[in-house]
């Protein structure tokens, strides 16, 4: 049999699946996404930081204002009171920010209160001179309380408080300690100084008491010598110095104890020297007892021996100084006397021309009489003057010119008296012009008038130059009298209005008498008005002024003259 | 998926918590956080499905080599027909009963040889199949672990965030009221309060 056909393959095959790479797709989209979303996480990072940022400068501000104030912590701590602020506790960044801001203003206002109230006590301790102990329990005291009251709100600003404060108090504490002993060790000087003090100044007794002589029982007296005395107390002073511990201190106040020794023991021999009238034995004489160490007085003779030859010659310098002393104090007493014998003689020659203005010739002598003893020559001048004699032109014209001129003296007018060229009469004028002159309101009131004629004040020869006519001297001796009566009208009248309508009368030329008159009355009047001083009562009032006059009399404010004076006036007034 | 809500539902509560009293431009802040947050999943999404593509593309790799396998095993079966048909009709032939003495036993031995071979043919083809679905299935594992994860990535990074912004806190409303509550007052009003 032959062979059959047969189909033959073509050797076709299953073809290979080509390969694709889906996750590296996925992941380069993966890719992209991250890309997006890290921008955007930029954003919200930015975002966030900028938000914390503001909301932890709202939290320091807010942190600030919820914070005690340093005023308010220091009032609270002086009366007691806990302060507990409501601070946030939350977890929240501006919460834990606000609380910490809070916390670092508190500690910062407590340590500024703190610091205030230790100042305050530095204060207080210095006046009151507390104890260094008391201050240091008063500064302990107001750093606990701070620290205590902060430790509650946060105990690590608690301690960073107390190390702020405590080298505050500390540098407080040493100071005030330190001033303290400075303060005690001049205290100590002090009472040192003034006890030394009170043993130096106590010596002129120790001398003064002299030697002591004491006794006990059978025994033989002793005797304790003033030196002895003093030496005790010179050693008293080295033993109370030891509490100023200063060796210039203890040298300078021996020192002045020996100083004060030897002045004292001075002083008591020449107070001795000096005597006290107990004896008729002059200073003189005692200090030739010094000299001659030949002294009567036990006290002093003990002191003399007991001198050494330094504190003698002292002694001796001191004794001559008081003789020196009492000499000038004699001479002195001699001045003195001589001024009062001026003075009485002066006083005297008042009372002279005082009666002879007065006419009174029994007082005239008795004043006289006085000067008998006082002033001889004086009383015989006097006793001259009461001879009398005529006026003599030219004298009237130089007293004229004296008083014109406010120059007029006494001796000016009993020397004319004496002379007899000025008669007792004439010469009351002068006397009253005198007392005229005396009164400085009137001198014043005088210038005016002087001025007016052109008459000088002063030496009239030493001032030539000026031409004085004899009536304008007679005008001002005129003047010079009117105003002497108006003084006997009102004592108390305003010279200085008198002297201005003196002259204004005078420009408008009325007559004298009449302007002389109308002046008086212008005095009379203003001093009944100052009496009345009730201006409803007028010159119609008589009987009514008369009555107010009279009571004014009894009451002793007007005499007998003025009462009858100012009623004559009133009745002159009523009947013009 | 439960987890994966829990989350959802505690984020929402700290975007809620921290937009209270928030200013607007820390709500800005907080909007592109979450959108970042967004990305990150879409991101790892699209990873996720590229691993499952490559899943599919596994399995449709490991189906064409066991057609390849598939056609061998016939290659062998015509080979044992092939070899069959030449010793019957060899014996056929040369007069010899080819179904009996040695051609008998060579016909057995063909057949023996030609299916140990189709077996072998078979077990490499269920081997390619059961290779290419294994690698698919760790694929498709690597999807859902990148899918989880961003999930879980972006809520967590958002939920910080929020949580953050939460945190930076500030005053309270002086009326009394926060952001997001109705002024009592109008509660009085309406004659509730």
């Amino acid at each position: 049999m032959a062979e059959l056909p047969r189909y033959r393959p073509l050797g076709v095959s299953i073809g290979s699946m080509p390969s694709v790479n889906f996750v590296q797709t996925g992941q380069a989209e993966a890719r992209v996404y991250d890309q997006i979303g890290n921008s955007l996480d930029a954003i919200s990072d930015f975002v966030y930081k900028r938000a914390v940022a503001e909301a932890e400068v709202a939290a320091v501000k807010y942190g600030a204002e919820i914070a005690p104030s340093a005023a308010e912590l220091e009032a609270a701590s002086k009366s007691g009171v806990t302060i507990d602020p409501d601070l946030p506790d939350g977890f929240t960044i501006f919460d834990q920010k606000a609380r910490k801001t809070a916390v670092d203003v508190i500690q910062t206002n407590m340590e500024i209160a703190a610091r205030n109230e230790i100042n305050q006590l530095t204060i207080d301790a210095k006046d009151s001179d507390m104890s260094a102990d008391e201050f240091q329990l008063n500064l302990n005291a107001i750093i606990d309380g701070y620290s205590t009251s902060l430790s509650q709100i946060d105990p690590v600003a608690s301690v960073n408080l107390q190390a702020a404060i405590a080298p505050v108090a500390n540098s407080k504490l040493t100071t005030h300690a330190n001033a303290m002993a400075d303060k005690a060790e001049k205290q100590q000087k002090v009472a040192v100084t003034f006890g030394v003090d009170g043993i130096i100044n106590n010596i002129p007794d120790i001398i003064a008491a002299g030697n002591k002589v004491s006794q006990e029982g059978n025994q033989a007296p002793s005797i304790t010598t003033v030196d002895d005395v003093l030496n005790a107390e010179r050693n008293r002073i080295a033993v109370l110095s030891y509490g100023v511990e200063s060796s210039e201190f203890l040298q300078a106040k021996l020192k002045a104890f020996d100083e004060a020794v030897i002045g004292a023991k001075s002083d008591y021999i020449n107070n001795w020297v000096r005597g006290s009238g107990e004896d008729d034995v002059t200073a003189l004489n005692r200090l030739g007892q010094v000299l001659e160490n030949d002294v009567a007085d036990e006290n002093v003779r003990q002191l003399i021996g007991a001198l050494s030859l330094e504190e003698r010659k002292k002694v001796i310098d001191d004794g001559f100084a008081v003789l020196a002393e009492e000499d000038k104090f004699a001479d002195a007493q001699d001045k003195r006397e001589e001024e009062r014998r001026k003075e009485i003689i002066s006083d005297i020659k008042v009372e002279i021309a005082e009666a002879v203005i007065a006419g009174d010739q029994e007082a005239r002598m008795a004043a006289i009489e006085k000067l008998k003893v006082i002033d001889d020559d004086e009383y015989a001048k006097q006793l001259e003057a009461i001879a009398g004699g005529y006026d003599d032109p030219d004298t009237i014209e130089a007293l004229n010119s004296l008083t014109a001129s406010s120059q007029l003296t006494e001796d000016d007018i009993v020397e004319a008296l004496r002379d007899g060229v000025l008669t007792t009469e004439t010469s009351k004028t002068y006397y009253t012009s005198l007392k005229s002159q005396r009164d400085a309101k009137n001198n014043k009131a005088m210038s005016i008038v002087r001025n007016y004629f052109g008459v000088p004040e002063g030496n009239l020869l030493a001032s030539s130059g000026m031409a004085v006519s004899p009536e304008d001297r007679k005008a001002v001796v005129a003047a010079e009298l009117e105003l002497q009566e108006a003084v006997t009208i009102d004592p108390d009248f305003d010279r200085m209005a008198w002297a201005k309508q003196y002259i204004k009368d005078l420009k408008d030329e009325v007559p004298r008498s009449d302007g002389q008159d109308m002046r008086f009355d212008r005095i009379r009047q203003n001093k009944l008005n100052a009496l009345i001083d009730d201006p409803a009562i007028t010159v119609e009032d008589a009987d009514e002024i008369a009555s107010l006059l009279t009571q004014k009399l009894d009451d002793d404010i007007i005499d007998g003259d003025e009462y009858l004076e100012l009623l004559a006036f009133i009745m002159r007034k009523k009947l013009k | 998926m439960a987890p994966i809500i829990a989350a959802v539902s505690q984020a929402g509560a700290a975007i809620g918590t921290a937009a209270a009293g928030m200013s607007g431009a820390q709500a800005l802040g907080l909007a592109a956080s979450g959108a970042s947050s967004i990305s990150q999943m879409m991101g790892n999404r699209s990873e996720a499905r590229g691993l499952a593509a490559q899943a599919t593309m596994a399995r449709l790799q490991a189906k064409t080599e066991s057609l390849k396998y598939k056609a061998q095993g016939v290659q062998v079966l015509d080979n044992i027909l092939r070899t069959q048909a030449a010793i019957v009709a060899r014996a056929g032939n040369g007069g010899v009963d080819p179904f009996s003495g040695s051609a008998n036993r060579l016909l057995q031995y063909a057949s023996a040889k030609g299916a140990t071979e189709l077996y072998t043919v078979q077990d490499n083809e269920i081997i390619t199949m059961r290779g290419g679905e294994m690698q698919a299935q760790q694929y498709m594992q690597q999807a859902k672990s990148v899918m989880k994860a961003g999930m879980i990535g972006g809520i967590a990074k958002f939920g910080t965030a929020a949580v953050n912004y939460g945190l930076i806190g500030g005053l309270e409303p002086s009326m009394g009221y926060g952001v997001g509550q109705v002024d009592p007052r109008l509660f009085k009003a309406a004659g509730l309060g």
